[in-house]
């Protein structure tokens, strides 16, 4: 059961890769709440239920709505 | 191309850190003594919080003083990022919003969020969940409708700036006398059971813990409610 979490955390470190190279900012907003996802999964997977609901509303709810905000105020792609 | 590389070198990178350190992390095998004093008291022990879930006996009632101070922390955050936004105008305006479709469906999925961060709250003290949990489920909702229809949308159904404050400030005023009021009846600061009823009509309320949890729940909840109404609002008017 533990080598699932393990798995998960891979593809979240992965993810966390593209979310920081990602030139598109909404494209990036939407890897961090995927990201969120595979945090979820691996929490469900160690028993963590308390942790879990407050998480899967602040991380694919409310700081991605956040997200969109912040980029709604700014430009849409990042400029190196 | 490039991309795939680096990232094929970090994979392997976590993935010899995590073998090598895994010779090192033994797993544990048996509870240590505070645990243990958690699991045995919390609803059965001579120590008891009244509550069958642990997590929400050990937020509220063993380190209550924590709980207190994070939501403390909470409401000067809240605060600070209303007093910075005090001087922009709330600017009206009424985009169109998505289809009917779209609609349509943040109704349901507003509905159905809304009963779900209730039920998380107002049974925390029974399942997993709990006032902040249910409040930030519970303030999905708002942001949901913004998004949907319109910042005005939410204006008009009677949840404004000031309606939202007020409600925060009543949970975190139900959150403070709840805490003060057993020093009054002779008792600890914070302090549970034998100052509030374990019972109360043959329904379990953990003493205090229920009452935390929804006035906890409508804080947290109203609170990022302000943040979404502050942010939503475009500048200069013109264009969201």
């Amino acid at each position: 059961m533990f080598e699932l979490a393990a798995v998960f955390l891979l593809c979240a470190v992965a993810l966390s890769y593209l979310i920081v190279t990602e030139t598109d900012l909404l494209k990036a907003v939407a890897y961090s709440g995927v990201f969120g996802g595979l945090i979820l999964l691996t929490l469900y997977v160690l028993m963590a239920p308390d942790v879990i609901l407050a998480y899967v509303a602040i991380s694919v709810g409310l700081s991605t709505g956040l997200m969109v905000f912040v980029v709604s105020k700014t430009t849409r792609h990042e400029v190196v | 191309m490039k991309k795939l590389i680096t990232l094929s070198i970090i994979l392997l990178a976590v993935l010899a850190g995590a073998y090598y350190l895994s010779s090192y992390l033994a797993p544990r095998a048996e509870l240590n003594a505070l645990g243990e004093f958690y699991l045995r008291n919390s609803y059965f022990g001579e120590h008891s919080a009244g509550s069958p879930e642990v997590v929400t006996a050990i937020l509220w009632d063993y380190r209550g003083l924590d709980t207190y101070f994070e939501t403390a922390v909470l409401f000067m955050a809240i605060i600070s990022a209303v007093s910075i936004f005090r001087n922009i105008p709330s600017v009206s305006f009424h985009p169109r919003g998505f289809t009917n479709i779209t609609k349509t469906g943040v109704k349901i999925v507003g509905l159905i969020t809304f009963v779900a961060a209730a039920t998380t709250a107002f049974h925390g003290h029974i399942t997993p969940g709990g006032g902040f949990q249910g409040g930030s489920m519970l303030a999905v909702v708002p942001l949901l409708v913004i998004v949907g229809f319109s910042k005005k949308a939410l204006e008009k159904a009677g949840l404004n700036k000031e309606r939202a404050l007020v409600i925060r400030t009543i949970g975190l005023l139900t959150i403070a006398l709840a805490a003060f009021y057993p020093l009054l009846a002779g008792g600890r600061f914070m302090q549970n059971l034998s100052i509030y009823p374990k019972e109360l009509y043959g329904m379990l309320v953990s003493g205090s813990l229920s009452l935390f949890n929804m006035a906890e729940f409508l804080a947290v909840g109203a609170g990022f409610t302000i943040i979404f109404l502050l942010l939503s609002n475009p500048e200069g008017g013109s264009e969201a």
